[in-house]
């Protein structure tokens, strides 16, 4: 693939990454996600994102790149804990209801109650790798990576 | 012909909001509703209940009216009955909690609730309508437990 093609694709993953970074701290805002402490997790990351990327619009650096993939990295991981914190946060309504119930009707009660949304943290997780593949399909970047 | 369509209009929209307004359950209409209420059940009712004796339901009707669920909690706690015991008993029959001014304590006697559940029930306030409340319950556990619930709280008219 031509670098004038590969870099048209990675200004459209910019794209569609601050794309998705506007409509998940609009809807999270509106949804107030907010109401405790580690709600605060995907606002806080997602201000960060947009100041990193603001600093790689106007830098493009290594450094402002570096900056990205790391955020980008616990744009990841936080759609992994907030996956396990909407799973604990819902299993305890289900559990309240019924102290007794088996993992597996647990599991499916979980999976079929509307809030929290079980799956809703994965938009944090696919906002990450488009990140990170933002990062990586620069081969500067990739070059400095080997050294 | 503009007369004739616009009655049309106003008959049509008429039927609308008729429908609308049947759809939506004023506030009151379903709440506590289903269960038992110890403050108005009969001597045979109450002694129908679990974990109840006639010496129990003697000293009930005496002690009547209860004004919150709290209030006969500690009286059936008063009564040697356990805690295990008044949840059967609550069950069956129940003192409606106003849903806008209950507090947590009447709260959690409900079966089935706990401090996660209370907390949405407080954090909603004021409850306006049945809607609402099948809502905003409802995303948590579901319809069959939100009407469950219904059974347990009242929404007071404005």
């Amino acid at each position: 693939m031509g670098s004038d093609r590969t870099e048209l694709l990675r200004r459209w993953l910019l794209a569609i990454l601050v794309l998705g970074l506007l409509g998940t701290v609009t809807e999270l805002v509106l949804l107030e996600h907010y109401e405790q402490p580690t709600q605060f997790v995907p606002l806080i990351l997602i201000v960060a994102a947009i100041a990193v990327l603001a600093w790689e619009f106007r830098r493009h650096d290594l450094a402002s790149r570096r900056a990205v993939q790391i955020v980008m990295a616990l744009f990841v991981l936080a759609g992994f804990v907030g996956f396990v914190a909407h799973f604990y946060g819902s299993a305890e309504y289900q559990l309240e209801l019924n102290p007794d119930m088996s993992n597996w009707e647990l599991l499916e009660k979980v999976l079929r109650a509307k809030a929290p949304p079980l799956l809703a943290p994965g938009m944090m997780l696919q906002l990450g790798l488009l990140g990170l593949a933002y990062v990586f399909s620069d081969s500067r970047f990739r070059r400095s990576e080997m050294k | 012909m503009m007369m004739h369509r616009t009655a049309g209009f106003v008959g049509v929209l008429t039927l609308a909001l008729t429908l609308l307004a049947t759809q939506i359950p004023p506030a009151g209409a379903q709440g506590g509703k289903g269960l038992i209420n110890p403050n108005t059940a009969t001597e045979s009712d109450l002694q129908a209940l679990p974990a109840m004796t006639p010496a129990i339901v003697k000293d009930m009707i005496e002690r009547r009216p209860f004004k919150s669920v709290v209030e006969l909690n500690k009286f059936l706690l008063d009564q040697k009955v356990t805690p295990e015991q008044a949840r059967e008993f609550y069950r069956k029959a129940f003192v409606p909690i106003n849903l806008n001014t209950g507090t947590r304590d009447e709260f959690v006697l409900i079966p089935g609730v706990g401090s996660r559940m209370s907390a949405e029930f407080m954090e909603y306030r004021p409850w306006k309508n049945w809607t609402q409340f099948d809502k905003e319950i409802g995303k948590y556990v579901g319809q069959a437990e939100t009407d469950r619930f219904k059974q347990y709280v009242v929404i007071p008219p404005n």
